[in-house]
């Protein structure tokens, strides 16, 4: 018998347009492992350090071309982000008239898309001075999950389930697909930026590092909206939910 | 064990048994503290609760007497509105207050076993007076003199249900008596909802939740000057009254099952309840339990049972003294889909002057529509209402659709009670701000106007307006046309 939880998540997961996010995902999480070997983002990760860095050999040696540290980025933001669209897209495509879908949802995934792609520009950097070292994997985590449980985090959250109907005329309707998709890129960003270090601070298994991010990401979003206050990450309290009941009362997390 | 739930007029009243025992219990339950999961404050708080209001009006004497932020996280502001799981959370919730006041009732000296909740049939058959609030809810006194706690509540409403100039409508069955699939495709109407998440305010308003559900509590709690309790999610579960109202709902729903020509929706998705907040209610004995809307289906352990499923619910018995039929068909088979026609271009504004607007839908759509080939049911149109918003607690508009032609007179379309816009409106609390989204059935109406003049369906002049012309503002984000196309 598979335990109610599961099989919630399981039928929730089958809705809309989340079996083609989630294929998207895999698909991307495959192709950024199969980058050329030596000189993907992948094999970066968790290698760096600012010694390293300053020394030009081995910046030549460590440091792939530009294009391809680019192209390992949007590579995982496609394979960690796409089923967190996944209420936005449905509800784009099921107010929008028949003709004019792909032109509402696409000005709105590129959007969205652009977002995280240049928020790389920030966020790579960042992670080559900060994923080295041994210590640099719970640090990034630790931060992360100060972030998630920060009032500042909750309001981005919050302001990911906020939805927008799109106004009749292709331009018009266009144009606000694109803001919209801005504006929830940004939410997103301002939700998650912190938990996309973690993974770049793993020494193998890089790609398992991704899915567990990406479910714990998926979990947070799926979260209802709630006064942004400090709180428990509230990812940690529903994968708490999935735990077997008894054991729930062992932590106080749960006081039921 | 609860016993069978009774109608209100029925009983031995007013204040027969059932009903005095009623008042005692919520007064028992009221001397227990806000942070005590059988207290009368934390049941309310689990539908909705405003904090600062609360406080402010002395409901609860501190947020500090409140239960720790974690587990206000898990069980407050769990009401789930405007989606599928309306009518599942809601019988759930009365399950769970019906078991904690049982609990205290059958424990005292001449307390019945087998107290169960009563229900205000206000569309009674055999009842005039039905739509009168009952005289329980309404004596300062109980028979013995003390303060009568059913009555001690913020009502500015009306004290029988049924046209005001305030709210130029009325409460309805129509929800039980048109053939409406439970889950509404994108854009219409179902008798439950739309499909949703854990959401306090989901992205459609299912046709028992919008009339009468949300008319009762408006027309209950008022609009002006300020909402009463039953008008506002965060209040409404702190007046007595709520739940004989919501009895009465969930009695409407056990009817429309009991209907072999309805089908119960029973998709995995529906029926394992939404993840990760799931439902969680309070049992008498201190501890929670989680429910799930599968549990709340004919034969689970969370249906009730009620003396009448037919004495105004517009619903008839099959066959008069045959044997009971088998019920609704419950299926996890999707009802047809809908497309978007067309829709405006820019936001309304509404407040004490009315706003008009416009939609263009494709010449092809306005004429297939007045034409249909004539095969299988007819399509039906819904005007929507979608991002309706407002800072006050609840709203009443009126939506006219303009006849074609040269001084085209307005024909009203729907009178709509915005119950809880302001907390669906608000960016602040549990909610995204996303205010509230409905359809109107206007089949008719649009069929009308295009046989008036070919062509008037192509561009369909809308037109909002607040009765009483407040001055309170209701902005509409889009007002647009959806079509249903039958599965
Ligand atoms: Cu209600």
């Amino acid at each position: 018998m598979i335990p109610v939880p599961l099989r919630a998540v399981a039928a929730h997961l089958r809705l809309g347009p989340m079996p083609w996010l989630l294929a998207l995902a895999v698909t991307a999480l495959g192709m950024s492992l199969l980058l050329p070997a030596g000189h993907g983002l992948v094999e970066l990760c968790g290698r760096l350090s600012l010694a390293l860095l300053a020394d030009p050999a081995a910046r030549a040696l460590l440091l792939p071309a530009p294009g391809l540290l680019a192209g390992g980025w949007v590579l995982m933001v496609l394979a960690m982000m796409p089923p967190l669209v996944s209420a936005p897209l449905a509800h784009l495509w099921q107010t929008t008239a028949h003709a004019g879908r792909w032109a509402a949802v696409a000005p709105f995934a590129l959007a969205y898309l652009a977002v995280w792609s240049l928020a790389g520009l920030v966020l790579l950097p960042l992670a080559l001075l900060l994923a080295s070292g041994p210590a640099a994997l719970p640090l990034l985590l630790g931060a992360a999950l100060i972030w998630s449980a920060s009032p500042t985090a909750q309001a981005a959250r919050n302001r990911c389930h906020r939805m927008r109907w799109l106004p009749a005329g292709r331009i018009r309707a266009a144009r606000a697909a694109l803001d919209y998709g801005l504006a929830h890129g940004g939410a997103c960003l301002g939700a998650c930026w912190p938990w996309m270090l973690v993974p770049l601070a793993v020494q193998g298994g890089h790609g398992a590092a991704m899915v567990l991010v990406a479910v714990f990401l998926l979990v947070e979003r799926a979260m209802p909206a709630t006064p942004a206050l400090w709180r428990v990450p509230p990812g940690i309290v529903a994968l708490y939910g999935l735990a077997p009941s008894r054991s729930r009362h062992l932590t106080g997390l749960r006081r039921f | 064990m609860a016993g069978t739930r009774k109608d209100i007029a029925k009983l031995n009243g007013p204040w027969s048994d059932e009903m005095l025992w009623y008042a005692r219990a919520v007064r028992a339950l009221q001397g227990r503290a806000p942070a005590d999961r059988t207290s009368w404050w934390y049941l309310a708080a689990i539908h909705g609760i405003d904090i600062p209001g609360w406080v402010q009006q002395g409901i609860v004497p501190s947020a500090g007497s409140l239960p720790p932020q974690g587990e206000q996280d898990l069980i407050f502001n769990q009401c789930q509105h405007a989606g599928w799981f309306f009518l599942p959370w809601h019988r759930g919730y009365l399950a769970a207050f019906e078991a904690i006041l049982d609990a205290w009732i059958s424990t005292q000296p001449g307390g019945p076993q087998d107290w169960a909740l009563p229900y205000w049939n206000y569309l009674s058959d055999s009842n005039p007076n039905g739509r009168a609030i009952p005289q329980e809810f309404l004596d300062p006194t109980l028979p013995d003199g003390s303060a009568n706690p059913l009555s001690q509540v913020r009502r500015n409403g009306m004290q029988v249900l049924g046209p005001q100039p305030w709210f130029p409508g009325d409460i309805s069955l129509s929800a039980q008596t048109r053939s409406l699939p439970f889950t509404a495709a994108p854009g219409t109407e179902g008798y439950g909802g739309a499909i949703s998440g854990f959401a306090q305010q989901g992205s459609l308003t299912g046709a028992v939740e919008g009339d009468p559900h949300n008319r009762v509590h408006v027309m209950v709690g008022g609009v002006q000057p300020v909402a009463g309790w039953m008008s506002d999610p965060d209040y409404a579960a702190l007046d007595p009254i709520f739940w004989m109202h919501h009895c009465n709902i969930d009695r409407f729903w056990a009817a429309w099952m009991s209907d072999p020509a309805n089908q119960q929706e029973a998709s995995g998705a529906w029926s394992n309840g939404p993840f990760p907040r799931q439902f969680l209610m309070p049992n008498p004995a201190g501890g929670g339990d989680v429910f799930l809307p599968g549990q709340t289906l004919p034969g689970g352990p969370l249906a009730p049972v009620y003396d009448s499923l037919h004495d105004g619910t517009g619903i008839a018995q099959a066959v008069a003294g045959g044997p009971v039929t088998e019920g609704a068909m419950i299926t996890s088979r999707q009802a047809g889909g809908s497309a978007l026609l067309g829709s405006n271009s820019a936001p309304l504004t509404v407040a004490a002057t009315p706003a008009a607007t416009e939609i263009a839908i494709p010449a092809r759509a306005a004429t297939e529509f007045a034409a249909p080939p004539g095969l299988g049911p007819e399509p039906r149109l819904y005007l929507n209402l979608e991002g309706v918003r407002g800072a006050a607690a609840a709203g009443v508009l009126q939506v006219h659709l303009r006849l074609p032609g040269e001084g085209g007179g307005l024909r009203l379309a729907d009178t709509v009670a915005l119950f809880g816009l302001g907390k669906a409106s608000s960016t602040e609390g549990v909610h995204a701000g996303n205010g509230l989204s409905l359809a109107i059935d206007i089949t008719d109406l649009a069929r009308e106007i295009q046989m008036a003049a070919p062509g008037a369906l192509e561009r369909l002049s809308v037109e909002l307006s607040q009765p009483g012309a407040p001055e309170t503002e209701i902005t509409v984000e889009r007002v647009s046309l959806y079509r249903q196309e039958m599965g």
